[in-house]
């Protein structure tokens, strides 16, 4: 590429309209996109759905485009979408008691239901509290909770506290994680607004943190709560010791 | 209207699982990519939630996708966008031009310049320079052969580099 070229890309890049794109448009569009979870919606045409017809054979595929061309001349074929959740009662839709979450849903019909979602979370886990602990990506924004909070807290260093994922409908979780608003509960975990996803029963390990500041908040149903503002990793060989 | 059964509710969770996982990875690139080709933030919300419908569709079928795959619905969806647009208000060429122009690139002469490229290289240069993708993705994404896609980029790197040098030597004669 000679060195005009390598300008003008230059320029190219530089002129991209995405780089104008905002986090709070990103972050609309993802709850927006992440909603069609919320229905069984599903596009059905004349003979099946829409899913159906593209899985056909490309032979019956074009006689059935020929058929509905026929039968176009004489009716109207329209798309219907079925959404289940338009028939559900809606006592069946306000959010669920607190440990939303079981490892093993009983029914796995809650599809049908609005997924869910994380309310007045009163100190948010935000996108620099999401660290990386001993198995994998982490939210951390508070630690032990009752009892602690006057004289401040303090984990020891060498100790890896080790935890299943469990969340009730406010984002408070009794060992000290909180969720930001937002967050969508599904039957097999979370998904952060950003898109992270964890799933129930993932065994989330942190240890070596200490708490550098914190903040006290409280939960939405009264619990007090610490807000880490700074976390560390444990940089040492991790004991297992269980949480 | 679904039965529900032991196997279907774990094909469900899969599901919602593939789907969650596939969000997470694609989510921001699908909608970026609407963003600059496409009339606006609405606009690119919308065509990103189909995206994301059919793939929750697929998802749910058991069908895990790819990137490229989640793109090339996006490419669909967004070819079905235009169609619709072009025959409601029958204004392609003006539509054109409100799209790059209202992209809220400070360059006007670059999406100037883009819009006198032909389509089909314009659109490898973009997956290219924009999107991020590979020449073996672009590729995949546009069905062609690997050559084939060099062959586009280079000549709309040259021609773009081109139009952009009349462009800039036109202005400084009228100053």
């Amino acid at each position: 590429m000679s060195s005009k070229e390598k300008s003008t890309m230059d320029r190219l890049t530089a002129a991209d309209p995405a780089s104008a794109v905002t986090e709070e448009e990103l972050a609309r569009s993802r709850e927006k996109s992440l909603a069609v979870m919320d229905t069984d919606a599903e596009h059905i045409t004349v003979g099946g759905s829409v899913a159906d017809f593209h899985q056909q054979h490309p032979g019956r595929r074009v006689r059935l485009a020929a058929g509905f061309g026929l039968a176009a001349a004489a009716a109207i074929v329209a798309g219907v979408v079925v959404t289940s959740a338009m028939t559900a009662p809606p006592t069946e839709q306000t959010a669920p008691a607190a440990t939303q979450l079981d490892p093993a849903p009983e029914t796995g019909s809650s599809s049908a239901l609005p997924l869910p979602e994380i309310t007045g979370s009163p100190t948010p886990t935000v996108e620099a509290d999401i660290v990386t602990g001993g198995s994998g990506k982490l939210a951390v924004s508070t630690t032990e909770i009752d009892g602690v909070i006057s004289e401040g807290i303090y984990m020891r260093p060498d100790v890896l506290r080790i935890l299943k994922l469990e969340a009730d409908n406010k984002g408070c979780i009794g060992n000290g994680f909180l969720f930001p608003t937002g967050t969508k509960v599904t039957d097999t975990g979370l998904v952060l607004p950003d898109g992270t996803v964890f799933s129930t029963g993932d065994v989330i390990s942190f240890g070596g943190l200490e708490v550098n500041s914190k903040d006290v908040g409280e939960c939405a149903d009264g619990r007090p709560l610490v807000y880490m503002e700074e976390v560390r990793a444990y940089p040492g060989k991790v004991p297992n010791v269980g949480g | 209207m679904r039965v529900q059964t032991e196997q279907g509710d774990r094909v469900e969770s899969a599901g919602q699982k593939h789907f969650l996982a596939t969000h997470a990875a694609c989510h921001d690139k699908v909608y970026r990519y609407f963003r600059r080709r496409t009339e606006g933030t609405p606009a690119a919300e919308d065509l990103t939630a189909d995206v994301f419908r059919i793939v929750w569709e697929k998802c749910r079928q058991g069908q895990e996708l790819s990137e490229l795959v989640v793109f090339g619905i996006a490419r669909n969806v967004l070819r079905n966008h235009h169609r619709s647009a072009v025959r409601s208000i029958n204004l392609t060429q003006q539509l054109e031009r409100q799209r790059t122009r209202g992209l809220g690139s400070d360059d006007g002469m670059v999406a100037d310049a883009l819009d006198r490229l032909k389509p089909e290289e314009r659109e490898v240069l973009l997956l290219t320079y924009w999107d991020g993708f590979t020449s073996a993705e672009v590729s995949g994404l546009l069905d062609i052969s690997a050559t084939a896609v060099r062959m586009r980029l280079h000549r709309a790197r040259k021609q773009l580099s081109n139009l952009i040098r009349e462009d800039q030597a036109t202005e400084d004669v009228q100053r």
